[in-house]
């Protein structure tokens, strides 16, 4: 295959490339859990090959998105016959998400096996799977590659997951992980297995040319939403995912939420591509969902009280913004409306690049702080912005970006699901107004919960006095360890910056979407529509941070350090500050989780204070899941209870298993025999 | 030959009634002289080739000099004498071998296969060594039985290889051969081991050691 590389033609050669891309990070793995016990060696080889590995694969991307080359298909023989590998523009999107967070993640990574000689064991084997397999997943048209590489993905995030595995709840979580991802990978066979059958072929072209029966549209779009739902996070799907990303490593959450539950969004909008023109109970059904995740998440999030679930639930909000977005692209396709259509479906996309670089930042900034405090409990924190202030400006920025603010990223593609509720609010169909009215008010909840999230999760970690005793150790993350930051920080510059430029290939890709099923043509789409407001927005953006740095460099040259000094809060008022005085995490979010106490339904312990002059008191919040206690807990054990019988069966005596083997071999002779 | 495969049935009821187990592993051992003369007959009386010799004399070497020698070294360094207490008892274990026999034979009636059957008594006998191997397997609580049981099922296997058609290969019936031989090695080492650490060769108190059993136990203390 490489012997006449350089005599191919150039679109083949960039087809070529993307492979080469997924060997080179494979056998980087491979070599490096080959020369784990020399440890340098091994950090170089697993980073080196992650990092080049991306940087190769980034130019068939680049090539297919931004000059819309068409590579050619790519056969692979397997034992079981020929699979396509195709690289449209819709894999090289998804795949941006990957190559920006796996080279971040490597650096991270490298960097931290420098420090930190135990913890970081070796694993880059199983990260440069989980890479690999992606980028397989998304070259993929052909159902059984496809599953292959979903499968290896899972495989290897529940390796990643149980990594500590000498922590009990990181078992347990990582067996909630392997449990609801094999649940959904059944739903996903159950699905291409119809798909394959009706059609009589396992590739994808072949999927999408057959004729459909009635309703069998419907059942593939629901097992689709099933199946894929679980990787993103749907509602009641949703119920493994905190837990997994909190006991992960800090870059391990980082690839998960940033790209491999992105992978739920590819497979889904890729099966929708292959049906045929979507019902209005689909896209209802998407925007509801959507709507009820993202809600409940950031009410969830607000009630916790370990950093990385208050990220890991705001991962699940951002899903919950995107499956609204695509419900409302869906909704439109179905009404014929392409300019929503487009526009919704272009936010979507925006937005799980932008929640992916912003997601990605926020996971290895809770890594910092763990690496700073040894501890994940928000009450322990306190006043880390003096100690580690690069830590601290990157957790703020992506905080606010993430929450959807203005100047940063993330509002941006908000802003562009706004437009296309608005589009929706000004058209006369009274479906389409309760669409509009559905989404705007809506965002507008889930924007309000979520400045609110991470207004408090900012507060509690950064600000404030130490609640902690470790004050003297404590320092900031080392300048290795910056550079991934510094990455990530450019990359949502770049996103800032670039988004009017990046909304032509966007709604190509979105057109590529929607193409086959609706007949649109991709001027229908109207990329211009979104040109202004998106221009504007960029430039209030660049304006206002522009301001910011400037209106803080004024300050470091007029406030000069010798006049101002640094006092406890609240020095005047009180005779004695303490520590303990401050906001609580369950104190501070407590008006909001009251409200919501029905779903969130904590748990309060402690005793009332009463009495004049209290000894004593303690008080303490603990909030599981509300779905996983509620429906799935009982769920389970309702299943363990009907089958406990059946554990009769596997008793453990060597006779009697010999007798079941006996017993059937000799029921089947006989029943072979008397048939005949 | 028919005589042959009558006394290759009588052996294996004589096995399902005996409870000492020294005459066990002579009755094996005898089973497998037998074993070692059917290829010479099936062969044909005219002309004796040289690949049924080899077998002939490697079955002998084997499954009546080797293994029984090896099996009752086990058997007087474990002490154990007598098979006690069966899960089935060694009268009723008889009756349930001419249940047995009446099935094969039953079974062999039936049967329509593609290859030659050169014998159906053989045939029948075979199925029945098969039977009562895995009674023997499934029944008795020494592990020492267990092995005979195991390798009688073989020496069933073997028979009806024998019997079904001409063409066998002496290569497959070596290549078996040896199997059995590594298996039952190690099972001698074995139950010399087992018998060290747990100090009876009790098949149905093997699983004192497993998680399972505890893991069971514990649950139903936890319902109750």
């Amino acid at each position: 295959m490489l012997a006449n590389y350089w005599q191919m033609p150039l679109q083949e050669q960039t087809m070529q490339q993307f492979i080469i891309a997924i060997t080179l990070i494979t056998v980087g793995g491979i070599l490096a859990f080959i020369t784990r016990k020399n440890r340098d060696v091994s950090t170089i080889v697993g980073a080196g090959s992650a990092i080049i590995g991306s940087l190769i694969a980034a130019v068939p991307v680049a090539r297919v998105l931004f000059s819309s080359a068409e590579l050619p298909l790519l056969l692979l023989n397997l034992p079981l016959g020929e699979a396509t590998l195709k690289l449209d523009a819709v894999s090289a999107f998804f795949s941006l998400p990957i190559l920006a967070l796996f080279p971040a993640v490597a650096l991270y990574n490298a960097a931290c096996s420098k420090h930190d000689r135990h913890t970081h064991d070796n694993c880059w084997l199983l990260l440069n799977m989980l890479a690999a397999a992606m980028l397989l997943l998304l070259a993929s048209a052909n159902a059984l590659t496809f599953l292959i590489a979903w499968e290896l993905m899972s495989v290897a995030a529940f390796f990643l997951i149980v990594w500590r595995d000498e922590i009990a709840s990181a078992r347990s979580a990582a067996w909630q992980f392997l449990i609801a991802s094999h649940v959904g990978t059944a739903a996903l066979m159950l699905l291409f297995a119809l798909l394959s059958v009706q059609s009589g072929s396992l590739e994808f072209a072949r999927f999408a040319a057959m004729y459909m029966p009635a309703g069998f549209e419907t059942t593939a779009f629901l097992l689709a939403v099933f199946g894929f739902g679980v990787k993103v996070g749907l509602l009641p799907l949703h119920v493994w995912l905190p837990d997994s990303y909190t006991f992960a490593d800090a870059p391990v959450s980082a690839i998960l939420s940033g790209a491999m539950s992105k992978m739920g969004f590819y497979g889904l909008l890729r099966v929708l591509m292959l049906l045929p023109l979507p019902r209005e109970s689909w896209g209802w059904l998407l925007v509801v969902g959507g709507l009820l995740t993202g809600i409940f998440a950031l009410i969830m999030a607000l009630a916790q009280s370990d950093i990385k679930k208050v990220v890991s639930y705001s991962s699940m909000e951002n899903a919950g913004i995107i499956l609204m977005a695509i419900g409302c692209s869906l909704l439109a396709m179905s009404w014929k409306q392409p300019e929503i259509a487009g526009i919704a479906m272009a936010g979507a996309l925006l937005h799980i690049l932008n929640h992916a670089v912003c997601k990605g930042l926020l996971f290895m900034g809770t890594g910092a702080i763990y690496w700073g405090t040894g501890t994940r409990r928000l009450e322990l924190m306190g006043g880390l912005a003096g100690k580690m202030p690069f830590t601290a400006v990157c957790f703020a920025l992506a905080s606010v970006a993430i929450a959807g603010l203005p100047p940063f990223n993330s509002f941006i593609s908000e802003f562009i699901i706004f437009i296309a509720g608005l589009k929706a609010a000004i058209s006369n169909d009274p479906q389409a107004l309760l669409l509009a009215a559905a989404m705007l008010s809506g965002l507008a909840l889930i924007g309000g919960l979520a400045a609110a999230t991470f207004a408090r999760t900012f507060g509690l970690v950064f600000l404030g006095a130490a609640r902690h005793d470790k004050k003297h150790e404590m320092q900031d993350i080392s300048p290795a360890l910056r550079l991934p930051f510094i990455f990530l920080l450019i990359c949502m510059g770049a996103l800032i910056v670039a988004a009017p430029w990046l909304l032509s290939p966007i709604m190509r890709v979105s057109w590529l979407i929607m193409a086959r099923q609706t007949g649109f043509a991709l001027v229908d789409l109207s990329e211009a529509a979104l040109w202004q407001p998106v221009g504007l927005v960029v430039a209030f953006s660049l304006t206002m941070i522009v301001l910011v740095l400037a209106g803080w460099q004024l300050r470091r040259k007029f406030f000069s350090a010798g006049e101002r000094s640094d006092r406890p809060t609240w020095d005047c008022g009180y005779a004695a500050p303490d520590a303990r005085m401050q906001y609580t995490s369950s104190s501070f979010s407590q008006t909001i989780v009251d409200i919501f106490s029905p779903v969130v339904r904590p748990y309060k312990h402690g005793e009332k204070v009463s009495g004049l002059f209290p000894q004593h008191a303690s008080f303490r919040t603990d909030t599981p899941d509300s779905l996983l206690r509620y429906l799935f807990v009982p769920l389970f054990g309702l299943i363990d209870r009907i089958l406990l019988p059946l554990r009769g069966l596997q008793h453990g005596r060597l006779h009697l298993y010999i007798c079941y083997v006996a017993i059937t071999l000799l029921a089947l002779l006989v029943w072979k025999v008397v048939a005949i | 030959m028919n005589g042959i495969a009558t006394l290759l049935a009588i052996s294996c009821m004589l096995l399902l009634g005996s409870s000492r187990l020294l005459v066990s592993i002579r009755m094996v051992a005898f089973q497998g002289v037998l074993l070692g003369l059917l290829p010479l007959f099936v062969a044909g009386s005219g002309h004796i080739g040289a690949a049924a010799l080899i077998l002939s004399i490697t079955n002998i070497g084997l499954k009546s000099i080797l293994l029984p020698w090896l099996l009752t070294k086990a058997l007087f360094e474990s002490g154990a004498r007598r098979e006690i207490e069966p899960f089935i008892g060694f009268g009723t274990s008889i009756l349930s071998g001419v249940v047995l026999l009446a099935v094969s034979g039953y079974i062999v009636k039936r049967l329509q296969t593609t290859a030659e059957i050169s014998s159906s008594i053989t045939l029948i006998a075979g199925f029945f060594m098969v039977f009562s191997g895995l009674f023997l397997l499934i029944t008795r609580r020494k592990a020492l039985t267990q092995t005979l049981g195991f390798l009688v099922l073989e020496n069933g296997v073997f028979t009806t290889g024998l019997s079904l058609g001409s063409e066998f290969s002496v290569y497959v019936e070596l290549g078996i051969l040896l199997d059995v031989f590594v298996g039952i090695f190690l099972m001698g080492i074995m139950l010399f081991h087992i018998d060290r650490e747990f100090d009876h060769l009790d098949v149905d108190r093997f699983n004192e050691l497993s998680d399972l059993a505890v893991d069971i136990a514990s649950n139903e203390e936890a319902g109750e």
